[in-house]
């Protein structure tokens, strides 16, 4: 469990995928928001969330485009940005958006907690 | 070829005339001038000399009348078969459908088939006689075209499958697939050039289509999976946190099940990247004894018939996508289990010599003849036969897996007997 509790946002298109990532987060302590409109994490406010989820391609927008404006502004940069999708060229998609990691889809709980566990405590 | 030679052709007529030829000289003729003193010819029945000769010269003449007669029936004969052989010809040049060329050595057109002209929207009439790179808007001038013409073709004589992209008047933007061979003709051995041309727009439009099909089908076939694991996971840990240990057991054999469905989505977007060449591979040094015994626990855990032993020579350390090859290495480990169901042992062993490091996944299975062994690593082979046809599987994994150890410049090979069980192989040259 986590001691205070961090806030983590999802941004994913599909709400089944956003559903069962809630649930898992939730469970394991940590604060969850979601949301399936890529637009509206562009400009995301304060309280800025302790880590992001992306998805990359999500109904509209490009998860790429998001995660370079949000590394490129100076209120937004320090947020660890964890891309997660199903297209295989994943780790070059994330290494070129400047995203901190990535995780495919599908994907095993104890790899995503794991890994969402180390960003968070870092930041 | 068809026609005969001339000379072959010719050789019985030309002996026979020969001989009459012969017969005349022979004969050691006088002139008859000289000859009117020769006492007259009365008696019928016993002829002078002379007559003789006569005689003799007539059928001579008649002979060489009759051989001259069947040289000429026999050029005739030759004649046809040079207008069989032409017309031969130029029956295939005008029937193929793609468009054919024939130019002569300074690339200027002899003449051009009818698919030529419907495919570029040209006429005869702006065509023939004309320099190749002349033609249209110049469209043909293309500096690589013009090298593979001029430089490459009369030293090689052939060639095959050069790709042109151009913008072409009339026709737009397209994609000629271009094959040439030079023919040497005629006594002088002038050359002539065929060149046939080839639109493959349509056909690389469908394959990026294809490739872009599947790439799609694979990610949207992996989002709802992807949503099913992650439930399927949340319900596991509340079943082993509620010690529910058949419950447990139940949904990792759900989520194992996910992982195969996965896998023949991740195998059919391999296949189209490996056609594409796109197959990309991230390469590093690794210990291979420590991925094999990885690979086997792994594997090990997914049968409860098979004892997977490991006979493994001291580890060296290899350069290469440690997961490609790990793929590999489960692709031959699930074969093996999947075709030695009534078997109770898999061997995996490995040979290190200074330059190669060799895998061997050997199980007491069904065997593959040596029919199946030649086309097993194609794409889409399956075994055939009624024994076989209800083992399951895409006919794609060990294409690909034959692709990675490819790329990695190995060699991969099987060794079976039917009913006795096979064993794969791959060997990875080490790097210096």
């Amino acid at each position: 469990m986590v001691d205070t509790k961090k806030k983590i946002l999802v941004a994913d298109d599909n709400p089944a995928i956003l559903d069962a990532l809630k649930i898992m987060l939730e469970e394991e302590g940590y604060v969850v928001e979601t949301t399936v409109d890529g637009v509206t994490v562009q400009d995301i406010k304060e309280p800025l969330p302790d880590l992001l989820l992306l998805d990359i391609w999500m109904s509209g927008i490009d998860g790429r485009n998001v995660c370079k404006l949000l590394k490129s502004g100076p209120a937004t940069k320090h947020i660890p940005v964890i891309m997660i999708s199903a297209t295989k060229d994943i780790e070059q998609i994330a290494k070129d958006s400047g995203a901190d990691d990535c995780i495919s889809k599908p994907f095993q709980m104890e790899y995503l907690l794991a890994i969402v566990a180390k960003y968070v405590n870092k930041h | 070829m068809k026609g005969k030679h001339p000379k072959t052709a010719l050789t019985p007529a030309t002996d026979n005339l020969q001989k009459a030829i012969n017969v005349k000289a022979d004969m050691d003729i006088t002139p008859l001038a000289f000859q009117k003193n020769s006492p007259a010819q009365s008696d019928e029945s016993s002829h002078t000399p002379r007559q003789e000769k006569i005689i003799k010269l007539k059928e001579a003449v008649e002979l060489t009348q009759e051989y001259t007669n069947e040289i000429i029936s026999e050029l005739d004969v030759t004649n046809e078969e040079l207008t069989i052989t032409r017309d031969y010809a130029d029956a295939i040049i005008r029937t193929v459908r793609g468009p054919l060329l024939v130019l002569n050595k300074d690339l200027r057109i002899i003449s051009a088939n009818e698919a030529f002209y419907n495919a570029f929207k040209v006429a005869p009439n702006d065509t023939e006689n004309r320099l190749l790179y002349d033609l249209g808007n110049r469209q043909w001038n293309i500096p690589k075209l013009r090298i593979l013409l001029e430089e490459i073709l009369p030293e090689k004589n052939t060639i095959e499958d050069f790709v042109v992209e151009h913008d072409f008047k009339d026709i737009g933007q397209k994609t000629m697939l271009l094959n040439a061979r030079t023919l040497r003709q005629g006594p002088d051995k002038t050359s002539l050039i065929l060149l046939a041309i080839e639109d493959i727009t349509e056909r690389q439009q469908l394959e990026q289509q294809k490739d872009e099909f599947v790439s799609i089908a694979s990610h949207e076939l992996k989002t709802p999976i992807t949503s099913v694991k992650a439930y399927t996971q949340i319900l596991g840990q509340r079943f082993r946190k509620a010690k529910d240990m058949k419950s447990v057991e139940l949904i990792e054999k759900m989520d194992s099940q996910l992982d195969k469905l996965t896998d023949l989505i991740g195998d059919l977007l391999d296949v189209t990247k490996i056609e594409a060449g796109r197959i990309q591979f991230h390469e590093s040094h690794f210990d291979f004894n420590d991925l094999v015994e990885e690979t086997v626990e792994e594997l090990q855990r997914t049968t409860e018939k098979h004892q997977i032993k490991q006979e493994l020579q001291p580890s060296r350390m290899v350069y290469g996508d440690r997961d490609r090859l790990g793929q590999v290495l489960i692709n031959f480990l699930t074969n093996a289990i999947k075709y030695s169901p009534h078997a109770n042992k898999i061997i995996v062993s490995t040979l290190v010599d200074k330059d190669n490091v060799t895998l061997r996944v050997q199980d007491f299975g069904v065997g593959l003849s040596l029919e199946d062994q030649a086309k097993v690593f194609d794409r889409f082979y399956r075994v055939g036969g009624s024994d076989q046809a209800t083992y399951p599987g895409l006919g794609l994994g060990l294409y690909i897996a034959s692709d990675i150890i490819k790329r990695h410049k190995g060699r991969v090979w099987v060794e079976s007997l039917k009913a006795k069980g096979s064993t794969f192989c791959f060997s990875l040259p080490m790097t210096k």
